[in-house]
């Protein structure tokens, strides 16, 4: 049965995983301010995510970005994070790996501060166009499955969730991807024509525990 | 006017022939550098037979690689210490296989090891391409990612050009689903033309090229 009103695999993943480290935990790190749930410690944010925003209330929600200007809770570099071994619960690190210089460094920064067990949420994209904020960050990487493993071997718990399928990300790389219908079509397509188990994806949700 | 033709013909030929097009458009690049590529060349994880063989000058002496020994083709691990000599190449080509690479860093140091001074690298490795598990497929580079991991292995006068757009990735990514050759054809040129009509802006904010392709030269 194809059905267009069900919610995406990688969005329900998103909220379970994400309300899974919200409640399980007293305090949660955003590296680069990621989930845009607050508008005064980074550029932007995401209103399909205002749902997080009384669960962040709740704990030590904390932004740690390198950048001053955007006000976050900690300034510090993901190369050489600013915590001791072993003292972190939750991490959440959602599109910011393409843009540092060495992310398999950044991933071993993560794992180092995690508690035993810590959460770690990570976002990075695969088949999706250069962006980088001039005079803010550049844009190196792209990763694939295989980078993702690789990565982020040290870890005891990995899933990996693709975020969009084929013909959707291809409809998102062209300026066809503005027009929501378009979206609505290209999400149909990838069902009927069984494109969910295509490696040719936008990005990937990953949820790891130390 | 007459090259135009001429370049017309070739990428119909290519497409017609089969060819994806990202490999089209690539060949059509690499037939613009065939002047860096001279003397002993090193053409490494290019297999065999790969598509830019026969643009190849004749006058060279070339050393053909892969992962599998075969005829003709020395056996080479990229993941390990390159089986050849310091300084034993005038050029280095390494055509779409840098996502196979486990560690990318090394690797350049060790084409840097084995190339001349004033010797050539030509690299070109996709962006917005399909995921290749040839066994693994790692990563993509951008053109900053390019240049940072070329730079640091001290290669100078490095060159970057974007192969084609985010019109002609997204038709290539769908390849298999066109089907015919014959079908392709238009779908292909219609992508290309649309390509040209991305603004300026948008092509240098957030560029989405099939493939990147570099020169760089080895200074010391």
């Amino acid at each position: 049965m194809i059905s267009i009103m069900q919610e995406p695999l990688w969005e329900s993943f998103f909220k379970d995983k994400i309300r899974k480290i919200f409640t399980h935990n007293t305090e949660v790190i955003d590296i680069g301010g990621g989930l845009r749930i607050d508008r005064t410690k980074n550029n932007r944010f995401e209103k399909t995510r205002e749902w997080i925003i009384p669960l962040a209330q709740k704990i030590s929600y904390k932004v740690l970005d390198p950048v001053p200007d955007y006000h976050p809770d900690i300034v510090g570099d993901i190369h050489h994070l600013p915590m001791a071994d072993s003292t972190v619960q939750a991490i959440t690190c959602m599109a910011v790996l393409e843009h540092v210089e060495d992310p398999i460094r950044a991933a071993a920064e993560m794992h180092r501060v995690l508690v035993p067990n810590g959460q770690l949420f990570v976002y990075v994209p695969f088949l999706y166009y250069y962006h980088a904020h001039g005079g803010y960050y550049k844009d190196f990487w792209r990763f694939t499955e295989d980078s993702l493993r690789y990565m982020f071997r040290d870890f005891s718990h990995i899933e990996i969730v693709s975020v969009r399928y084929a013909i959707e990300t291809i409809i998102r790389i062209t300026p066809l991807g503005r027009f929501a219908f378009m979206i609505t079509i290209a999400r149909y397509c990838d069902q009927l024509f069984g494109y969910q188990k295509s490696k040719q994806v936008s990005g990937f949700n990953v949820y790891l525990e130390k | 006017m007459t090259q135009k033709n001429n370049s017309i013909s070739v990428f119909v030929r290519s497409i017609l022939s089969g060819k994806t097009l990202g490999r089209t458009l690539f060949n059509q690049e690499f037939a613009r550098h065939t002047d860096y590529i001279v003397g002993a060349v090193l053409d490494l994880a290019g297999g065999a037979s790969p598509s830019y063989r026969k643009l190849l000058p004749t006058s060279i002496q070339l050393t053909s690689t892969d992962y599998h020994a075969a005829e003709g083709v020395v056996a080479v691990d990229i993941n390990m210490t390159l089986p050849f000599l310091d300084a034993q190449f005038d050029t280095v080509l390494f055509c779409n296989a840098l996502y196979i690479a486990e560690d990318p860093t090394l690797l350049m140091k060790e084409i840097h090891r084995v190339l001349k001074i004033g010797g050539h690298l030509v690299l070109s490795n996709p962006f917005i391409g399909n995921e290749m598990p040839e066994p693994h497929d790692y990563q993509r580079f951008s053109a900053e990612g390019l240049m940072r991991l070329v730079s640091g292995a001290q290669f100078i006068d490095i060159c970057i050009t974007r192969i084609g757009e985010r019109f002609s990735a997204a038709a290539n990514l769908l390849h298999d689903a066109w089907f015919f050759s014959i079908v392709r054809l238009p779908i292909y040129g219609l992508a290309c033309l649309l390509d040209r009509l991305i603004p300026i802006r948008v092509r240098e904010l957030h560029p989405a090229p099939l493939v990147y392709f570099l020169t760089a030269r080895r200074d010391v």
